[in-house]
């Protein structure tokens, strides 16, 4: 047959053409649209799985779920960092009973706070047999919410949640219960410079002066807290245990930090400091690699992270 | 018919129209998903015919053809709730059609069954055949069958992407932009399997076309 064929004049573009008038006849058509209802009516009675609700709705969520999961990471990573890293962070002996001395904090009538007539500023309930000890806060709109939840899964497990409520502790409490938290920054707003604060704690340090205006017992009030509150954390610490937990500025080192405590256990005798019971528990807490090591599990879970000592 | 898939093939490559029709086409897709469902049986009369002829040319088979438009217009269908008109609704029909085609292709790899419509001896055909036939050729109807025959054999052997490309821009007429957003691709991408398939359509279909 190629014989017969006159080669010359036709391209490739005009035999692609000729697939153009490759068509169904008109009857097809007829055929096409009967089965074409018949499938439109079985989809529409047929009842649709019970998953596809669940994936319909995980794709319009995605778009706006993944920043958020994305920034909740980032912010767990942050706090977890902090937690364990930090120089500035709270030092928690692995030798003491931290379900103990926290749950007697967290219950303890002391440990709330009034601030502003009936306003309950920062409360702390706890609860004994449960596992979850909450801290709440009253908002403006009055209705209250959690700031942080710690949970005792063991003896010695903590888990802290939703870290932006450091910057409002840090402007309450007095330094040694903030030491409680891990990851929080430790400081009290008004005894350190701006530039070393959290921006929540910043933006609570520059509302405080206006809050004093409006009531001029404000600050008094605030002495209460800062009082009543420490003497929960002295109520705690105990003579048994006194270095349970331990906490300064994020300026001093654990060794500062660690001479402290000794100082405090040897009123004015700094040259005994080294001897005895105190200076073997100094040695050990020396070691550098005592923070870390006492760390047993770092866990990440959602805006939650979880610290296994 | 002929005449109209010429007018067919301007509408879809020139812009001011194709707009139009976008138009048009989202104007009754609001009707659909406003609830008046009767109104996608005008989307499915106005594009049945250019589907169906984009899968039969990539899948070689009718039966075949005809079941996966169907499914792409019931998708359509499912879907239309979901389309917010930032592509022209032929563009997201298309779409759909070409995605269920690539599956449909990919799971009957192995099978090669081909069943083709009859060619309508038209103009173009009739010209094309007196190009490559002598003018004493008497039967003409064997050289048109066997050239069809052919064609879709060098069809079959370009790979699914190709025949994509190759179906809707030189069969259906779509600009390399449209094909571009219909197949997810850049237009250097669509252009650069243009060539290759054309290239490789030459080689088998050597003995009937010039270079």
């Amino acid at each position: 047959m190629k014989s017969d064929l006159n080669q010359s004049k036709v391209t490739i573009e005009d035999l692609l053409k000729l697939k153009r008038a490759e068509r169904p006849p008109v009857e097809f058509w007829d055929n096409f649209d009967r089965n074409l209802r018949a499938k439109q009516l079985a989809t529409m009675m047929e009842p649709k799985p019970w998953w596809l609700g669940l994936a319909l709705g995980w794709k319009r969520f995605t778009p706006y779920a993944l920043p958020t999961v994305g920034a909740l990471a980032v912010l767990a990573v942050v706090f977890s960092v902090q937690s364990v890293g930090s120089d500035g962070g709270a030092v928690l002996s692995s030798g003491g009973n931290l379900r103990e001395t926290a749950s007697g904090l967290l219950s303890s009538e002391t440990s709330r706070a009034q601030i502003g007539g009936t306003d309950e500023l920062f409360a702390m309930t706890g609860d004994e047999a449960g596992k979850v000890e909450s801290r709440d806060f009253e908002g403006e709109g009055g209705g209250q919410r959690t700031l942080a939840n710690v949970e005792w899964q063991g003896d010695q497990e903590i888990t802290v949640g939703d870290a932006s409520v450091i910057g409002l502790m840090e402007a309450v409490m007095p330094q040694n219960l903030v030491a409680m938290l891990p990851g929080a920054g430790l400081h009290l707003v008004t005894d350190l410079p701006e530039s070393t604060l959290s921006p929540s704690a910043r933006t609570i340090a520059g509302n405080l002066p206006a809050a004093a205006e409006w009531d001029h017992s404000i600050d008094a009030r605030l002495g209460v807290v800062r009082a009543s509150l420490g003497e929960s954390v002295a109520a705690f610490a105990g003579p048994a245990q006194p270095q349970v937990l331990t906490a300064s500025t994020g300026q001093t080192s654990r060794q500062d930090r660690l001479l402290a405590v000794a100082s405090a256990e040897l009123p004015g005798n700094s040259e005994r400091l080294l001897a005895g019971t105190v200076g073997e528990r100094l040695t050990h807490r020396l070691d550098d690699d005592l923070i870390p090591t006492a760390v047993r599990r770092l866990g990440v879970g959602g805006n939650r992270v979880s610290l296994r000592f | 018919m002929q005449s109209s898939v010429k007018v067919l093939g301007k509408t879809l490559v020139a812009s001011p129209e194709r707009r139009g029709e976008a138009d048009a086409d989202w104007v009754v897709v609001q009707r659909v998903q406003g609830g008046e469902v009767a109104a996608f049986d005008q989307l499915i009369l106005k594009y049945r015919e250019r589907l169906f002829g984009v899968i039969y040319n990539m899948t070689a088979n009718r039966e075949d053809a005809a079941d996966l438009t169907q499914d792409s217009f019931i998708k359509a269908f499912q879907s239309i709730n979901r389309f917010q008109g930032q592509s022209s609704f032929f563009s997201w029909l298309y779409r759909i059609a070409i995605n269920s085609t690539y599956t449909h292709l990919r799971k009957s790899k192995l099978r090669s069954f081909f069943s083709f419509e009859k060619m309508h001896d038209e103009d173009h055909v009739s010209e094309v055949i007196n190009q490559l036939a002598d003018s004493d050729t008497a039967d003409r109807g064997a050289l048109l069958h066997e050239l069809q025959e052919k064609l879709n054999e060098a069809m079959q052997k370009l790979s699914i992407k190709h025949r994509t490309v190759v179906t809707l821009h030189e069969i259906e007429g779509l600009s390399h932009e449209q094909i571009a957003e219909i197949t997810g691709a850049t237009v250097g991408t669509v252009r650069s399997r243009l060539h290759y398939a054309k290239q490789l359509l030459q080689s088998e279909l050597q003995g009937y076309t010039r270079l």
